[in-house]
């Protein structure tokens, strides 16, 4: 399951001021504004799982890309997946770089899970399958300046646990309802409160001027001159029905304490809307970078907490 | 049979700053007509003749009569047409009886024979024969609707609001092209006419001079072929017109004219068209969206009569942050801006001069020149010539003349609003 942006004609309603019609060329019949096209707003929500990506207020294009699915029936699913990648360099190629490594990853981890491989092994092998998408994409003629990379996380639910891979700062948090506090997450631990689950491969070299974000440089990636290590990997065991949420920095630069996240998904009804009420604060913040938010409920057939 | 058709090209930057709330764009129309001549719609024309005593100067009205005939001449086979006497009231002079006549052979000679017999006498009261007009238009099914008011003095013989109520009422029902013949009439009477009902106002300084005249507007009168269009706006919720003018060829105010056409959009009537260009210059008030939002600011199209659209456009804003895009002004926004600019700078600087007010008119009669010497407008820098001595065209150094004509005077304010087109940039 790749969520791409849909055609126009495909739209419900203007995502700007819900007013049922929209024009031919993009433009809502009530308010004006034009809708996102192709890749700067793309949604998809199969109940178990639900994710938003949008271009954000100043870049010119998404090069953030989501994947997801599932194994077993939709209503009870064995394992529900999903991936977020952040295209990295603000070459053309970084956001194919990022939607081939999801759908490669996503591809792979619903292929070994299907086959009966344990959650690591298969969160390992689906990180090598995405390596090789963007790999192959640099055979293509470009030259090593603007070789495509990109980060990655990638989250496997079960009805007992959350298994969670990664390079670079795209990241997972766990959020449990009806607790407000912060836990700690190593891997193998017992989750409760909301913790992030995930550890940024990054190095801050500077701050930025409003002193609210770091300048961060990666240390780790998917692609192109990597360092070919395997990714890190931590399995956490829920303590109580929760939420467990992907994004991208265009996300987690406005809103990344633990706690914070928790306050501003669990009061949602559902994953769909959850991730677009994410989506829209990150825009409503300053929308500086691209967005990503996938959000998957805890135990995977549990439903909403 | 093919339908006529309009193109529509925006001009504008789209790009705004953060929190910016006004979008400003150029409108150019180009009509293209229908070939088809079975398609081409029915005219009628209706002549206001002004015969007040002070027409009685025989060089006035004999030259009033000869260009009534050549009027006459100029209309096609099977268009409606009347002559009205214009005093303190209003008098058919053909035909005798309260309606159009249709031109023919028979009704041409006729009409010219009851023009001859025209005597003058009487006061101006020009709502009157306005008034006439409109009655003669409503009692037909003419589509195009043309009139010619030509008038040599004041409108003496009622009160403004009398002139004012009448074409709030019968504003936009048919064209009115005004004409003054000598110096005796106001600029401003015949220009709240001709705004009012979308026409011309211009001086005739020579009265033999009005027989070309009264032919060119009857034979461009006779070339219309798409009547009654209208720009409908449609604007976001929330948003609002507030400036249509036209631009080219003349600067018309078209705000006031506006009427509700469906949800969110109006409709600014322009009168009938040929195969010609007009300009119009749109200003929106949007509510700003966020950075790195587009909204469709204005959907222009173009209505014919039955509300088909015949052409379409549209004005959209992007906000950004980004100085290099929002700094920019559009050279035909800049240019369009600059012409409207002139116009009112002549009309107030000749407003300071009639008043005494010599400090004020050098210095608007100078920014004048300024912008016709930017926008090489040469038609009006030598009106403007002949009411200045001009030290420095560039910088608008002027001084008045000692001794200026009235007719100079006159001919600069009525031809104030005529605009020129941007130069194309190599």
């Amino acid at each position: 399951m790749t969520p791409v942006g849909g055609a126009i004609d495909d739209r419900e309603q203007c995502v700007h001021c819900a007013h049922p019609t929209v024009d031919e060329d993009g433009y809502c019949e009530q308010c004006g504004l034009r809708q996102p096209v192709g890749r700067e707003r793309m949604s998809a929500d199969l109940g178990v799982v639900a994710g938003v990506s949008d271009r954000g207020r100043v870049r010119d294009s998404n090069a953030d890309a989501m994947a997801f699915g599932f194994t077993g029936e939709s209503a009870r699913p064995d394992h529900v997946v999903a991936i977020v990648c952040d295209g990295v360099g603000s070459g053309a190629h970084s956001g194919q770089a990022a939607q081939d490594a999801a759908d490669a990853g996503a591809a792979e981890l619903l292929g070994c899970l299907a086959d009966g491989l344990d959650p690591r092994k298969a969160s390992t092998m689906a990180m090598a399958a995405a390596a090789d998408a963007v790999t192959s994409l640099a055979g293509g003629g470009l030259d090593e300046v603007d070789a495509p990379a990109t980060t990655y996380v990638s989250v496997v639910a079960t009805s007992t646990e959350v298994t969670v891979a990664w390079l670079g700062d795209s990241r997972a948090y766990w959020v449990a309802a009806g607790t407000r506090d912060t836990t700690a997450a190593t891997d193998g631990s017992v989750v409760d409160g909301a913790a992030c689950l995930t550890i940024d491969h990054t190095v801050r070299n500077s701050y930025l001027a409003d002193g609210t974000r770091a300048a961060h440089t990666l240390t780790r990636w998917l692609g192109a001159d990597s360092d070919g290590m395997d990714p890190q990997i931590v399995t956490v065991h829920p303590a109580r029905p929760g939420v467990v949420v992907l994004c991208t920095d265009g996300l987690w630069g406005y809103l990344g304490d633990p706690a914070e996240l928790a306050a501003e998904i669990l009061g949602h009804r559902d994953a769909a809307e959850a991730t677009l009420g994410l989506v829209e604060y990150a825009l409503a913040s300053g929308g500086r970078d691209n967005v990503a938010v996938i959000a998957l409920p805890f135990p995977a057939a549990g439903g909403w907490p | 049979m093919r339908q006529s058709h309009f193109d529509v090209e925006i001009a504008q930057n789209r790009y705004l700053p953060r929190g910016a709330d006004t979008v400003d764009a150029i409108v150019s129309v180009t009509a293209h007509p229908s070939a088809d001549h079975q398609v081409s719609p029915s005219t009628a024309a209706v002549i206001m003749l002004d015969c007040s005593a002070s027409m009685y100067r025989p060089s006035k009205l004999a030259a009033a009569k000869r260009a009534a005939h050549a009027a006459i001449d100029s209309l096609r086979d099977g268009a409606g047409f009347a002559i009205v006497a214009g005093t303190h009231e209003a008098t058919m002079i053909y035909p005798s009886e309260q309606a159009l006549a249709v031109a023919g052979e028979e009704t041409r000679r006729a009409a010219k024979r009851a023009v001859d017999d025209l005597g003058a006498g009487g006061g101006t009261a020009m709502s009157r024969w306005l008034r006439a007009a409109a009655e003669l238009f409503d009692g037909s099914e003419y589509e195009l609707r043309h009139a010619i008011l030509l008038t040599d003095g004041r409108n003496t013989s009622e009160s403004p609001e009398a002139l004012t109520t009448t074409l709030a009422d019968l504003r936009d029902r048919f064209r009115c092209d005004c004409r003054g013949v000598g110096t005796d009439w106001l600029v401003s009477e015949l220009r709240q006419i001709a705004e009012a009902m979308l026409g011309t106002v211009d001086i005739v300084a020579e009265p033999e001079d009005l027989v070309a005249d009264f032919t060119a507007m009857i034979e461009r009168a006779m070339r219309l072929s798409v009547p009654d269009v209208a720009l409908r706006l449609w604007t976001p919720k929330d948003a609002e017109v507030t400036l249509v003018r036209q631009v080219d060829p003349s600067v018309l105010d078209l705000t006031t004219h506006g009427e509700p056409a469906k949800a969110q959009a109006t409709d600014y009537p322009t009168g009938a068209w040929e195969a010609e260009t007009r300009a119009f210059q749109v200003r929106i008030a949007v509510p700003a969206a966020g950075v790195g939002d587009t909204m469709l600011a204005c959907r222009v199209s173009v209505v014919g009569p039955d509300g088909d659209v015949l052409g379409n456009g549209k004005v959209l804003a992007t906000w950004t942050d980004d100085p290099a895009y929002y700094g920019v002004l559009d050279p035909q926004v800049a240019h369009y801006t600059g012409q409207v600019e002139l116009a009112t700078a002549i009309q107030h600087g000749l407003d300071a001069h009639r008043a005494g007010d010599l400090d004020t008119a050098t210095h608007k009669l100078g920014r004048a020149v300024a912008l016709a010497s930017l926008s090489e407008h040469a038609e009006t820098m030598k009106l403007l010539s002949k009411v200045v001595d001009i030290e420095d065209a560039e910088r608008g150094r002027v001084r008045i003349k000692p001794s200026v004509d009235t007719l100079d005077h006159m001919t600069l304010d009525t031809r104030s609003v005529v605009t020129t087109r941007m130069r194309r940039q190599q």
